[in-house]
């Protein structure tokens, strides 16, 4: 009963059946590409800026009373960026290499991060003030493409 | 003499010789204006709602009795009749009789369409096809639930959910224009199962809003929204239901022409283009199909402004093949789905610039059916499929923001009898599911596996004036997850077993031939999804902070129903009654909180005692054979039971109702399309306005050779109303889509 009547049916079959398969092993060799990795997420709930020591400003659960200021055409002194974990204590940044700083800067026509060269993505930057004006900065741990914190914004300030 | 004999002899037989070429000449030159005078009669018959082929149909030529019948594809002929005016009778035992006059006095072939109207009469046991309704439960579920033909043509949305919109008991939950999943009397996620072909659909739409499902409606047959005892057959969940897509992907009917169509349409409120082509091949005993759909959709526009990051891209590609034969059939067929789509931002939680979500499903099915010739069993059905599912959310910056895979291996057996006894008919069998679902980027969730059997039963039987269904299923379920740890905000994470039961018991009864009374009293059950039970961290593109629960316990609900179900020539209305009582009912609530790592809502996983009731009627009735007025309302309340309280995303009322006008091929429809305000809302969840729009449709069909045309003009939304889907969770930045125009082709062909 499951026999093929005939050779034409038998190639046709056999075509069709070929094709299908290729289908499928095409398609599960695309399958290979891994899934992106979920470990070592940094985990915090707050943002606190230090200056050799000394505490400029902090942020935490995204509310701040606190302003940065960064004067015009100029750096600006050195942050060095700790955090706040659930506990709200100060805990060091994150320290794999996968887990980097980032920011965004609402108006960069204002003021822009800078880091030292070579230092890019360490958890330490300077601003430098652009034009006089007012803009926010928030920063990210960013790890493997992703977000795993981000701060909310500090208000920036750029004086003459 | 016998010279003079002779001679007359020649001079008879030369007259005789000319008189008889002469006669023959005559006759032939007759004969050849005869010819003239004759002429071929063929055509098509399409059932008028579902545009399918009518085999078995009598066209019946009164003037000269001659009779011809329809095949497989609808066809008959009639070769060299007499060219003059006949009175042809169209006959089926499942369709209205039609009597039609065709002109074929000048001197021209004729092949014509001729749409026939199905029946709708009281019918209890009568088995009209293979394709009819069979039981009266059956007839219901055809009558109230079924999208098909030009009716689907005419609902056809943006996707499965905005398809449906309109169907009685329906709401969409929707986070955009392309992530959009049905909901059923206020139930969503997985209680409301998608399949295609009676196969579960894997994707992840039932875990998140924002999560779009993986079908393409532009190329189906049909839709069929499934209710009742039958639900336990693929799913435990029977208080909630079943939307059940139906494409014959591996083809089981064996035919004698290459059949198919190809079509598209245009939309204005979203740019949106879409091609389709669907074509079934036979060869010999075996029969191939082949089917391929693009479409693309931009930003899609609202009375007050565009939604920007609505855009959609999809492609859609399938091949089957089956090999029929008469011990049955063996068949597969390899699909591959591609969607892109982009969830809105710019409310508070959301990211400004939306979320891109790029998503691929890739699925092998195979089928074996086994036909008993005798005996008690009718045949056995033998499914399995191993479906390829994985999805990415993307952040503005390109960055990855959540990525979800799974890897699914679904079986299922089941044994369909004739006549046991009292039961006239029925299935059992048994089905397995094994899921490999892995999570990465920005989403703490552990990665879990998880296995599910089940066996089931279902039965059918009649006793005088009453008839009975009941189904029963019994499920095993496993979720293993990855990671087996304590976790500050879940608890331990740790493997779970559930082992649950449904079951299901409706009876109607026939007070006449064309009124029914019925109840259905269910049980059901469902377990928490993976996602339910270990999700912890954020999700990007739902803009929340979701919190599981690892030690939910399963859903259990008593539902009842009680319904009136009127079927008459002209006049159709159905109304039912329903409460679910359900325990440990599992729903994600906004907490009010912030993940303050993310700036995230915080949904936090909780199961709730609940009540869910209402009502839903429907009602179409046709004074005139041109004329039809039809309305539909649907009711739900949602409850928690121990404070009275109000349930998070609970559908308000809603209502269509509609004016149609046909004539012949030709039919022009206005209805109107209105909610309710949502006032009973859940903590931290926004009321919503109602609303009521104007929608307006025409649909022209025509016949060109072997081809036929379906031609629709659909506007949405007339007077460019602002309205708001109380279940979107992007209600708070923009409306609903304003004004459309959609044109929509599509051929048949049978060649």
């Amino acid at each position: 009963m499951f026999l093929y009547k005939n050779i034409s049916l038998y190639k046709v079959s056999l075509a069709i059946i070929t094709i299908i398969l290729s289908a499928i092993i095409i398609s599960c060799s695309e399958e290979s590409d891994p899934v992106a990795p979920q470990e070592d997420h940094f985990e915090a709930i707050g943002v606190v800026l230090y200056n050799s020591g000394i505490e400029l400003a902090s942020i935490l659960r995204g509310e701040t009373n606190d302003t940065l200021h960064a004067p015009l055409g100029e750096i600006s002194d050195h942050f060095e960026v700790k955090f706040y974990n659930e506990d709200e204590t100060i805990i060091d940044p994150p320290g794999t290499e996968h887990q980097t700083l980032s920011w965004e800067i609402a108006d960069t026509s204002v003021a822009e991060v800078w880091q030292h060269p070579g230092e890019e993505g360490g958890f330490e930057f300077h601003l430098k003030g652009k034009k006089v004006g007012t803009t926010t900065l928030e920063l990210f741990v960013l790890h493997e493409g992703h977000r795993d914190f981000r701060s909310g914004l500090f208000p920036v300030k750029v004086v003459e | 003499m016998l010279k003079s004999n002779i001679r007359r002899f020649r001079f008879i037989f030369t007259v005789y010789c000319a008189l008889m070429i002469s006669l023959f000449s005559v006759m032939n030159i007759y004969g050849m204006n005869y010819r003239t005078l004759e002429v071929n009669f063929s055509g098509i018959i399409i059932d008028l709602e579902s545009n399918e082929p009518v085999e078995g149909a009598a066209v019946h030529i009164l003037e000269n009795d001659l009779f011809s019948t329809s095949d497989k594809n609808g066809k008959f002929n009639f070769s060299e009749i007499e060219e003059m005016i006949y009175s042809v009778e169209i006959s089926h035992v499942a369709y209205k009789t039609k009597k039609i006059t065709i002109d074929l006095s000048d001197q021209r072939d004729r092949a014509i369409i001729i749409y026939l109207e199905p029946k709708t009469i009281e019918i209890s046991q009568i088995v009209v096809s293979t394709e009819k309704p069979r039981t009266l439960f059956e007839d219901m579920e055809e009558s109230s639930n079924v999208l098909k033909g030009r009716e689907l043509e005419k609902a056809l949305g943006y996707n499965l959910a905005a398809t449906l919109k309109n169907e009685t008991g329906l709401a969409i939950r929707s986070m955009g224009p392309a992530p959009a999943r049905p909901v059923i009397r206020g139930l969503g996620g997985d209680r409301v199962v998608i399949s295609e072909d009676g196969g579960k659909t894997v994707d992840l739409s039932a875990t998140s809003a924002d999560h779009a499902v993986t079908v393409e409606t532009f190329s189906v047959e049909r839709i069929e929204v499934l209710r009742g005892p039958q639900v336990l057959l693929h799913s435990p969940t029977t208080i909630g239901g079943i939307v059940n897509v139906v494409r014959n992907e591996i083809p089981t009917e064996r035919q004698n022409n290459i059949t198919g169509n190809i079509g598209g349409y245009w939309e204005t409120a979203n740019s949106g283009l879409l091609g389709s082509g669907v074509v079934t091949v036979p060869v010999k005993n075996f029969s191939f199909r082949g089917e391929f759909s693009h479409r693309h959709a931009g930003d899609i526009s609202t009375p007050i402004g565009t939604l920007k990051n609505s855009y959609s891209d999809n492609l859609n590609m399938s091949a089957g093949a089956g090999y029929i034969y008469d011990f049955g059939v063996l068949g597969f067929s390899y699909r591959n789905y591609e969607l892109d789509y982009g969830v809105p931002g710019g409310f508070v939680g959301a990211h400004p610039g939306g979320v891109d979500i790029e998503m691929i499903r890739k699925q092998f099915n195979g089928k074996f059916i086994y036909n008993f010739e005798s005996g008690l069993f009718e045949n056995l059905e033998a499914d399995f499929s191993r479906v390829y599912y994985r999805h990415k959310e993307f952040e503005a910056s390109g960055n990855i923001g959540a990525e979800f895979r799974i890897l699914d291996y679904l079986g299922r057996v089941q044994l369909n009898h004739r006549q046991i006894g009292f039961l006239t008919s029925g299935s059992t069998g048994i089905s397995a599911e094994y899921r490999d679902f892995n999570i990465g980027g920005l989403v703490f969730t552990t990665p879990a596996k998880l296995l599910n059997l089940s066996a089931f039963l279902f039965e059918h039987f009649t006793t005088g004036n009453f008839h009975y269904e009941f189904a029963a299923r019994y499920n095993i379920d496993k979720i293993d997850p990855l990671h087996k740890i304590y976790d500050d905000k879940l608890g331990q994470i740790k493997e779970r077993n559930f082992s649950t039961y449904s079951f299901s018991f409706s009876t109607m009864y026939q007070l006449s031939e064309v009124v029914h009374f019925g109840a259905n009293i269910s049980k059901s059950s469902r377990v928490p999804t993976i996602e339910e039970l270990f999700s912890r961290g954020p999700h990007l593109a739902a803009y929340s902070y979701e919190i599981g629960n690892p030690n939910l316990p399963d859903e259990s609900g008593l539902g009842v129903e009680l319904f009136v179900y009127h079927k008459f020539s002209n006049f159709f209305f159905n109304f039912n009654l329903f409460r679910n009582d359900i325990n440990s009912y599992i729903i994600p609530r906004n907490t009010g909180e912030k993940n303050y790592q993310t700036f995230l809502s915080v949904y936090q996983t909780s199961s709730v005692d609940a009540v869910l009731q209402g009502f839903e009627g429907q009602i179409e009735y046709s004074p005139y054979d041109f004329f039809t007025i039809s309305a539909n309302i649907s009711y739900t309340s949602g409850k928690y039971a121990d404070n009275s309280k109000n349930l998070p995303q609970i559908p308000p009322l809603k209502s269509t109702l509609e004016l149609k006008f046909s004539y012949e091929n030709f039919s022009v429809s206005s209805g109107l399309e209105g909610a309710s305000s949502q006032r009973k809302v859940d903590d931290f969840e926004q009321p919503t306005s109602g609303y009521i729009i104007l929608n307006s449709t025409a649909q022209y069909s025509f016949q060109s050779g072997d081809l036929i045309h379906n031609i629709s003009l659909n506007l949405d939304n007339i007077f460019n109303k602002e309205y708001r889907n109380h279940l979107s969770r992007v209600k708070s930045i923009l409306p609903e889509a304003g004004r459309n125009v959609r044109l929509t082709y599509k051929m048949f062909f049978v060649l």
